[in-house]
């Protein structure tokens, strides 16, 4: 086939594709926040579609989805920001093809480039810097969207507490790194500092609603955790939200066997009924005959463990579509997986459990 | 002969025939991520950041620096009937021009691809009279990699002028900060450093050198793997970047284990999926086409 040829082909099949435009997916509700150089602009829950993306004021509209599997068009982190404005969020700035919109001001505060700095509004998905455009990255249902002023450099604190408590009472809140849920030591919350472990106590003296956010040099200020105070009785209190969570497994399936030429490598699954993921968590355990060995998942490999201890948890991330890429696939044995979920107010999931065999 | 060494002996000449990518898990992860980023290729020759997305820039510069470092030549580099990759880079090269960092990497890119480069006057015009480029550590490391690829020397007053600013850069721990002295030190920034230097003409025993390498060597995971910032978890572009860092003072980062942990090439093999492609971290699967580009580097153990 001449070079020629080929190009005709080629814009034939073009042709065809632009004429079978993909279906888009379904709404999702996601986390978005917007983080300024002072202040929170945006916090709450926000569903949206594949929808156009248009500034505040501006009647001119912008392609904002991305491409996700089958061909289906997925709602992004750009097409959250324009369900916020459609909502009224007050959002300036420019466009540019290819990689979405860049920001001037939000909510009346002015988050625009700063070459000085090098400080612009940075994108965050799951809590790491984000590589490509608002427009470019799918979002899932729960997903958390952050965008926040900053050069790139900073990691994105969570932060996590309890939703209620009493007067006078010891509260443990806890900062964590929001990409890998590492906790964070010398991170301010009200009066007082988290530790090594990322732990800082409070005490409320008297009964009130508490909004509570970490803040650390270098680093993004966290979700907002709101404390109900209250001696029992609950009234002025805001609706407590359902804490239910729950966190479950997808890519293996309780009871199957696997031949070990497709042996999982890949964990996936999602969490549910939370609002900001604050981290998600895995432990897994091999067996063989009667040896047991369980994944240690700082040095990424499996270590010899007595079969009478359960596997200590590790890392999987901190979003509502969790995955792990195992460094190899699993070998023969018999396999227990547990996960378990913790969300922003510090509510815990059951640990789903799920047992497999590789043969 | 049995039946069954005929039937073998057929596959294994059958896999002779059809070369190691067709053998599937016979090729190596170097020919996977090719064969990856073949197929993710868009009909205009550039790429988007993953397969089906938007062309744009980036991912086309990086996507052409990664396949000629695994020794793929962009310019031959095609869909069927499509433009090329050379052709898509000189095309993205001359747009988006208005900062040092687009610029330098354009430089790099059309280098790569084996076009020649009129982008040079440009970068010099963006060059602040500090001699950096932005005041920023990475974007000054990759204006002496592009100064260098355009083929400035290493005694150039435009490169010893950069060089000059980004050695007063360095943190008291050895390491360097995104936006220069002060700020906490990264492992990217660090590994950009070591390799701009060594660009630029210096020693692998400058004190420079020695005190970033020493700095980046203690910051090595359990895991074989190096993150983007000390606390955080191991990915596939931080540890390219420090990979790409040791190749460039002459240390085989097979040699790199801290307290009996892997390597760095062996946790990068490790974040390879199954399509060729490689995964930003164990959770994370965020631009597959740019993190699989840049894994090419290290895995090439090719400084720039």
């Amino acid at each position: 086939m001449t070079h020629a040829c080929g190009r005709l082909l080629a814009g034939l099949l073009l042709a065809l594709l632009v004429a079978a435009t993909p279906a888009a997916a379904d709404p999702v509700t996601v986390n978005l926040r917007v983080e300024g150089p002072t202040k929170t602009l945006y916090e709450g829950r926000v569903t949206t579609d594949v929808r156009p993306f248009h500034f505040t004021g501006s009647t001119e509209m912008h392609e904002c989805a991305a491409p996700g599997a089958n061909g289906r068009l997925q709602p992004a982190r750009g097409t959250a920001i324009a369900a916020a404005i459609d909502e009224g969020l007050e959002a300036t700035g420019s466009w540019f093809d290819g990689l979405g919109p860049s920001f001037d001001t939000i909510a009346g505060e002015s988050v625009a480039f700063d070459a000085a700095t090098n400080r612009y509004l940075v994108e965050y998905d799951n809590g790491a810097p984000a590589l490509t455009g608002a427009c470019s990255d799918p979002v899932a249902d729960g997903e958390d969207v952050l965008f926040a002023y900053g050069d790139g450099s900073e990691i994105a604190l969570s932060l996590a507490g309890p939703a209620e408590a009493e007067p006078g009472e010891r509260v443990r809140v806890i900062v964590r790194n929001a990409a890998d849920a590492t906790p964070q030591s010398g991170a301010t919350v009200g009066d007082a500092t988290t530790n090594t472990g990322g732990v800082a106590t409070l005490r409320f003296a008297r009964a009130g609603t508490y909004t509570l956010k970490a803040t650390k040099p270098g680093a993004i200020r966290s979700n907002a955790v709101t404390v109900c105070v209250h001696d029992g009785d609950r009234r002025g209190c805001p609706a407590a939200r359902d804490a239910t969570i729950s966190a479950s497994v997808a890519s293996v399936r309780n009871g199957r066997a696997y031949p070990s030429a497709r042996a999982p490598r890949e964990l996936r699954g999602r969490v549910t009924g939370a609002g900001t993921v604050a981290s998600v968590e895995l432990r897994l355990r091999r067996s063989a005959g009667a040896r047991c060995w369980a994944f240690d998942g700082g040095a990424e490999r499996f270590v010899k463990r007595g079969c009478r201890r359960d596997a200590p948890w590790f890392q999987a991330g901190a979003g509502a579509d969790w995955r792990y890429l195992l460094p190899a696939r699993l070998k023969r044995g018999r396999y227990d997986l547990q996960v378990r979920a913790t969300d922003a107010l510090g509510n815990r999931s059951a640990a789903e459990r799920v047992r497999f065999r590789v043969r | 002969m049995s039946a069954r060494r005929l039937v073998a002996l057929v596959l294994t000449a059958a896999g002779l025939l059809l070369g190691p990518a067709a053998a599937g898990t016979a090729a190596t992860p170097t020919q996977r991520a090719v064969a990856y980023l073949e197929r993710a290729q868009n009909g205009d020759g550039g790429y988007g950041f993953a397969p089906r997305s938007q062309t744009t820039a980036i991912a086309t510069h990086w996507a052409a620096m990664g396949l000629r470092a695994a020794g793929r030549n962009p310019a031959r580099v095609h869909q069927l009937g499509g433009d090329t990759l050379a052709e898509a880079v000189a095309r993205t090269a001359s747009a988006e021009l208005d900062d040092a960092s687009t610029t330098a990497r354009a430089i790099m890119a059309l280098r790569a691809s084996g076009g020649a480069s009129t982008l040079l006057p440009r970068l010099l015009e963006l060059q602040l009279e500090n001699g950096s480029f932005d005041g920023r550590v990475t974007t000054t490391a990759f204006g002496i990699f592009a100064l260098r690829a355009a083929g400035r020397a290493p005694s150039d007053d435009a490169v010893r002028r950069a060089t000059e600013w980004l050695a007063g850069q360095q943190n008291d721990d050895g390491g360097f900060g995104a936006a220069g002295r002060g700020g906490p030190s990264g492992i990217d920034e660090t590994a950009a450093a070591i390799q701009a230097f060594r660009r630029a003409g210096l020693g692998r025993d400058a004190a420079p050198v020695r005190r970033a390498l020493r700095w980046l060597l203690a910051r090595q995971r359990a895991d074989g793997g190096f993150p983007l910032t000390p606390t955080g978890a191991s990915n596939a572009m931080s540890t390219a970047w420090a990979i790409q860092a040791f190749a460039a003072v002459g240390r085989d980062p097979r040699r790199v284990r801290r307290r009996g942990s892997r390597n760095p090439l062996v946790f990068l093999r490790s974040l390879q999926a199954s399509d060729g492609s490689f995964r930003y971290s164990r959770s994370s699967a965020q631009t597959p086409v740019w993190v699989t580009a840049q894994a090419l580097m290290g895995l090439a153990r090719r400084p720039f």
